[in-house]
């Protein structure tokens, strides 16, 4: 009987594949679970929501740009902008994927003990990243394919050029950010190390998602102004059309829209293709051996030498209250953690800038809206806009509700400390608590200003959002109190990945609007909901303050990862 | 002196009993060691005697007071070394030093004066101010004994202590060990070698699929040995203690089925 073996690179990619996606499809026999079939329904719910809510936002683009392009004859000029977008986003993804791999180096060095070329590796590396990357530029090309299509009805093999140029595109930025990367890396001990990579990856990854947003904002403007976007395109004022000309994917791809139906267009593509795969495969073959020493030297560390003075010893080993040190534990744990600091207490400071950058870009816009909206901001709306901001923020940072979750790998040894286990949670509480004063600051003060909320407005906005976001926190450490996701390998798990902060985020979103809506919708006196929801919050904080540190306590003794 | 009486653990999610009816008396002044094959149910049974984990049955004294009534008492009277030593590798040596004095409530004073004196035994003086994630495994794991004993605990508990220490703090463990009991207090580790234990127990239990299969001193090993045919004073070949250990776990599952 013959046996049948896959190469050693078709296993590793599968694996990397598997490994990247891991997508645990439950069995026919386990969906009999409803709590099974409600969690598979609400993944797929929440995978279809993402990709509709971007392919909205780019079919959107594309049909203003189209009705606002097609009185002038240019609206393929809309095909153009969906290339340079598609080429422009591949490549910075491209790029902070292929970094943030570098992370799980460590493990990768696994492999340099097995029987695989050198070569095999990274190729095996990069062909994961571009199953991750081709999905995002099939998704954009697609949908300006679609649109066009709709209402252009060009022929068939224009779908296939726009087919076979978006599969090539993320060929030659994968090969660029290795071929930058590898020799980078190789250079540093610094930069071969994990927290360092997590750290620059992130935020590249936020100066990106700012970028995109205020790019997205200023590109919206435009559109919504089709006499100012033709202007612009008259006197050559698009700078992204520049990228098209210069960039030869993009080039190629164009020189295969605009030829249609003709030998150049099939010769467009075709180089297209070859150029992503020979740029790609000399980039593998070239660098393969600088990037297995970096997986060999990755992670690299030593102990820092140095015996302590005996007043260094006397004054570091300070005894300290208990719930002190629980607290300083709370706070240094997650600061010190990027994928938490990133994700958690930055975010106060992240969503403001995404504002700021939205306001920079469509300002006129805003403030007109703002003139418009002044008349039915009068009344509850003056102090329950900048009350929601202040508890949003203050909340946004999924401190509290993953508070055991992150906790995790040593919730075994915490509970086997002579601590009680009220303080563990009051501990966890009051971490979340810590970062709470600068959402509030930053929700209410800002949004009272925006909005030019007189004082008292701000000053009863101020003490709705300290009982709010003292609420919810308190919601947030509950339901992380109850069912804690204990079970993880990577951080992220805990935090981003984690079900509990998707709850308590779009559930303190929809919580605060259904509260707007009734102030609007229901007459009452001015401050009448003031005292209503203020009342409705404090109760809450009794009410789980009960929860947290009665019921919680007994979880907590319960508790097993 | 410890005890446990009739301890019982299901895991809830696998349905797998890892503790049964359990009892055990582990005395003031001797070095104890549990003994089991891998999965047998020594850590469980160390996660249950230090509060990490909750019995379904069953109850622990840590000198005479009880776990489950008194948690915060009880749990001051012992030092637990864990069997994963990467706890906190987010903190600097001191910090997490300086977290658990803090929590044990040892005084600035005492505190300083103990990890000075441990780090120096274990060779960690150098390196109190690194974080621990840089540290290596048999690093982490020596200050791991240095936080278990910070505050001087009567009962220390260690679970697969040697794993990944070089020879010199292997000896230095052992030693401490040793000092622990002649100072009348109580060293219990688990361990999965009989090598090991023979070399450092007074005396020893046997746990098998979260049973217990012997408990008694080693003398009382060597008799069973004996018993079962080997010559006084005999140390290789079949019936060596290793040998003895293999046979009552592989007796206990005949017995079982």
């Amino acid at each position: 009987m013959s046996q049948r073996f896959s190469s050693p690179f078709m296993a590793l990619l599968t694996l990397n594949i598997k490994s990247v996606f891991a997508i645990h499809l439950p069995e026919k026999k386990d969906l009999a679970s409803p709590r099974v079939l409600l969690r598979t329904f609400g993944w797929i719910v929440l995978a279809i929501f993402l990709v509709a809510d971007f392919g909205f936002l780019f079919a959107m683009m594309d049909i203003g740009l189209y009705n606002a392009l097609a009185p002038l004859g240019m609206q393929s000029f809309m095909l153009l902008y969906a290339t340079v977008m598609s080429s422009v986003l591949v490549f910075l993804f491209t790029f902070i994927t292929s970094l943030s791999f570098f992370s799980s180096a460590q493990y990768e060095g696994l492999f340099l003990t097995m029987p695989i070329k050198p070569s095999s590796l990274l190729l095996g590396r990069m062909a994961t990243i571009y199953a991750i990357e081709a999905p995002i530029v099939l998704l954009v090309m697609g949908i300006a394919a679609a649109v066009y299509g709709i209402k252009a009805h060009p022929g068939f093999d224009f779908y296939l050029h726009m087919l076979f140029n978006a599969l090539a595109m993320p060929l030659v930025p994968l090969a660029v950010s290795y071929a930058v990367l590898v020799p980078l890396l190789c250079t540093s001990r610094w930069l071969r190390r994990k927290n360092t990579i997590l750290y620059i990856g992130g935020f590249i990854g936020l100066a990106l998602a700012l970028g995109f947003n205020f790019y997205l904002q200023t590109m919206m403007a435009r559109i919504n102004d089709p006499v100012l976007l033709q202007k612009m395109l008259s006197q050559g004022q698009l700078n992204f059309a520049d990228i098209a000309d210069w960039w030869p994917p993009a080039w190629l791809t164009m020189q295969a829209i605009a030829r249609s139906s003709t030998f150049g267009a099939i010769a467009a593509t075709l180089a297209n293709i070859a150029l992503g795969t020979a740029f790609t495969t000399a980039v593998a073959f070239l660098f393969s051996r600088e990037y297995v020493r970096i997986l060999a030297g990755f992670g690299e560390t030593h102990a820092v030498k140095g015996r302590l003075s005996r007043s260094q010893a006397c004054s570091l080993f300070k005894a300290r209250p208990v719930f002190l040190s629980l607290v300083q534990r709370e706070l240094r744990l997650m600061n010190r953690e990027p994928v938490y600091l990133l994700n958690g207490p930055f975010v106060i400071l992240l969503l403001p800038v995404i504002f700021a950058l939205t306001f920079i870009a469509q300002g006129d816009e805003i403030r007109n809206a703002l003139v418009q909206l002044r008349p039915s901001l009068e009344g509850p709306a003056e102090y329950l806009i900048p009350a929601g901001l202040g508890i949003f923020l203050a909340t946004a940072t999924s401190i509290a509700c993953t508070a055991f979750s992150r906790d995790a790998k040593s919730l075994q040894f915490l509970k086997s400390l002579p601590l009680k286990p009220r303080d563990i949670i009051a501990a966890k509480l009051v971490h979340a608590l810590v970062f709470a004063p600068l959402g509030i600051a930053l929700g209410t003060v800002g949004g009272a200003a925006l909005i030019g909320a007189d004082a008292l407005n701000t000053v009863v906005a101020l003490l709705l959002a300290i009982s709010g976001a003292l609420a919810f926190n308190m919601a947030g450490l509950a339901i992380d109190t109850f069912w804690p996701r204990l079970s993880w390998e990577n951080p992220m798990s805990a935090l981003k990945n984690n079900p509990n902060t998707l709850i308590t985020i779009l559930g303190s979103m929809g919580f605060l609007v259904g509260l707007g809506i009734l102030a609007v919708t229901l007459p009452s006196a001015n401050y009448t909901f003031a005292i209503v929801y203020g009342t409705v919050f404090v109760a809450a904080c009794v009410v789980l303050g009960l929860v947290l540190f009665r019921v919680g306590p007994k979880k907590l003794r319960r508790m097993e990862p | 002196m410890i005890e446990l009486h009739n301890i019982s653990k299901t895991y809830a999610k696998s349905g797998t009993k890892a503790v049964d009816s359990l009892t055990l008396q582990i005395p003031d002044g001797v070095i104890y060691g549990f003994l089991g094959p891998n999965g047998a149910g020594k850590t469980t049974t160390i996660r249950i005697m230090t509060g990490a984990i909750a019995a379904d049955s069953g109850n622990v004294l840590i000198d005479g007071i009880d776990l489950d009534k008194n948690p915060i008492e009880a749990k001051q009277r012992f030092g637990l070394v864990p069997d994963t030593p990467d706890l906190f590798s987010k903190l600097r040596a001191y910090e997490y030093l300086n977290f658990v004095a803090d929590v044990y409530r040892v005084p600035s004073a005492d505190r300083a004066a103990a990890i000075e004196r441990l780090a120096a035994r274990f060779e960690l003086s150098d390196v109190l101010k690194s974080p621990i994630s840089s540290m290596s495994r048999g690093m982490r794991m020596k200050l791991n004994l240095i936080a278990s004993l910070v505050h001087s605990p009567h009962n220390w508990i260690l679970d697969e202590p040697i794993v990944g220490l070089d020879p010199h703090a292997a000896f230095a463990l052992k030693e401490l060990m040793h000092e622990h009991a002649a100072a009348g207090g109580t060293v219990f580790f688990s361990t999965h070698v009989m090598e090991v234990a023979e070399r450092i127990c007074d005396e020893l239990a046997i746990i098998n699929k979260g049973k217990l299969i012997f408990t008694g001193n080693l003398e009382a090993l060597k008799d069973l040995r004996e018993s079962r045919g080997a010559k006084p004073g005999e140390e290789t070949g079949d019936e060596s203690l290793e040998a003895l250990f293999l046979a009552l776990v592989e007796d206990s599952e005949v017995l079982k089925l």
